[in-house]
């Protein structure tokens, strides 16, 4: 079975898509910082990590390149919900989105998804990268 | 005698240094208040600007927030709606959520296409043409018979770097708002299309566009026009001109977001009683120069 861990300081986002990954048939694990997921991942590796980008404390793009570095088997979804991030968000140098998702896809990332998507899109590419890794 | 002559003589002599100074001195005095206006054009331009960019970070933020809790309350309502019998009572409620939370993600989408941060789109080198004759068929779809659609599409006027889906959304919303001024009095839309040369003459009134070959859309309607504190403010996401019941007033906003995503720049003539007319001036790709 496909096991997975999402790391989303969102409670609410987590529990979604916690539940809508278990109904497809996929093992999921929560966590609600970077550290956490870290933390998880060496307990019980896992064949994909979902992560949302902007987190209090470490940011998605750092959890990225660490897991990029000490697990690199480990395929990896970053998440992120358009516009300017929090906690910048209204100030005029706020860092877009769209520059967080690209720096996390030259960290590391295998897919990049822009919230909100439904439970289909985001089931449809976990399966896109459990088949990869198992042609791999 | 002599020194009669001499006298009128250097007195003519200085009339004629005075009038010379004082044809200079106007020059300056013209040359510096055409600058003082050009100057204050730039200021207002900026000033405007600058107003456009914070609503549009912050409305950006805003998006932002809205799409995090959009996120599970999607996921969740499409699990109950899984979940719960067919002949449920409540399904169509659930299922009025759902449409809800998609009108709320279509809200947040087009925010973000103001505040340029919508998902990437790819710029390919087209003709407008094609793709405004296109938009064109919806508008007359949209617009009642008795609205008159005048149009003038140059085929020939040049390609641009753009996304033709957002020129389309950005002909059909100019044309929505022409509608919306028509509809209270007035006859006709007019939608043209031509080559466009900016001279030194026409940057000097419009600061905000470089001198070059720009291809023209230009909106026009004979509808209730706008006076100048609207005509400052269309550009803002929500504001309607105090207008109640006409839409979310995000469609020019959106067209604005459109217009700059393309290197486009707007220009609004409008007159109250008299109509409007917006023209966006979108720069010709270089390659067209080239050859």
């Amino acid at each position: 079975m496909v096991r997975i861990i999402i790391i989303d300081d969102e409670q609410d986002v987590r529990d979604a898509l916690q539940e809508v990954l278990k109904r497809a048939g996929f093992e999921a694990d929560a966590a609600a910082s970077g550290n956490e997921g870290l933390e998880l991942l060496r307990k019980s590796p896992s064949d994909l990590v979902i992560t949302d980008i902007i987190m209090p404390g470490k940011d998605g793009v750092k959890i990225i390149s660490d897991i990029r570095a000490e697990f690199p088997e480990t395929r990896i979804i970053a998440i992120s919900g358009g516009g300017n991030v929090a906690p910048l968000a209204y100030e005029p140098n706020a860092i877009k989105t769209e520059a967080y998702l690209a720096s996390a896809s030259v960290a590391g990332a295998d897919v990049t998804l822009t919230k909100p998507f439904d439970g289909k899109e985001l089931v449809q590419a976990v399966q896109d990268l459990a088949n990869d890794n198992q042609a791999d | 005698m002599l020194e009669f002559s001499e006298l009128a003589s250097d007195l003519e002599t200085m009339r004629s240094n005075l009038v010379g100074i004082n044809e200079r001195l106007q020059q300056e005095i013209n040359d510096h208040q055409a600058a003082q206006a050009q100057r204050g054009v730039l200021e207002d331009q900026l000033r405007h600007s600058q107003r456009l960019e914070s609503i549009g970070t912050f409305a950006g933020g805003v998006a932002h927030e809205v799409n995090n809790i959009l996120l599970p309350m999607i996921i969740f309502t499409d699990i109950v709606l899984e979940d719960l019998p067919q002949d449920s009572p409540v399904r169509d409620y659930v299922q009025r959520i759902r449409r809800l939370a998609n009108r709320a993600q279509g809200l947040s989408e087009q925010i973000l296409t103001f505040s340029h941060e919508g998902a990437e789109r790819e710029l390919e080198l087209a003709e407008i043409g094609p793709v405004v004759e296109e938009a064109l068929t919806l508008v007359r779809a949209l617009v009642p018979a008795t609205i008159d659609i005048r149009t003038k599409i140059d085929g020939d006027c040049g390609k641009v770097m753009c996304n033709t889906t957002q020129l389309q959304q950005l002909v059909v919303n100019l044309c929505s708002n022409a509608y919306k001024a028509v509809a209270k009095g007035g006859n006709y839309i007019g939608v043209d299309l031509d080559a466009f040369q900016a001279d030194q003459e026409f940057t000097s009134e419009h600061p905000q566009l470089n001198p070059g070959n720009y291809v023209r859309l230009s909106v026009s309607d004979d509808g209730i026009g706008m006076d100048t504190p609207i005509k400052e403010r269309i550009f803002e996401p929500f504001f309607t001109g105090g207008r109640i019941g006409e839409g979310t007033g995000l469609g020019l906003a959106v067209v604005h977001g459109i217009a700059t995503e393309h290197g486009g720049e707007i220009v609004v003539d409008s007159e109250p009683g008299v109509g409007s007319i917006l023209h966006i001036y979108f720069p010709v790709a270089k390659t067209r120069i080239m050859s």
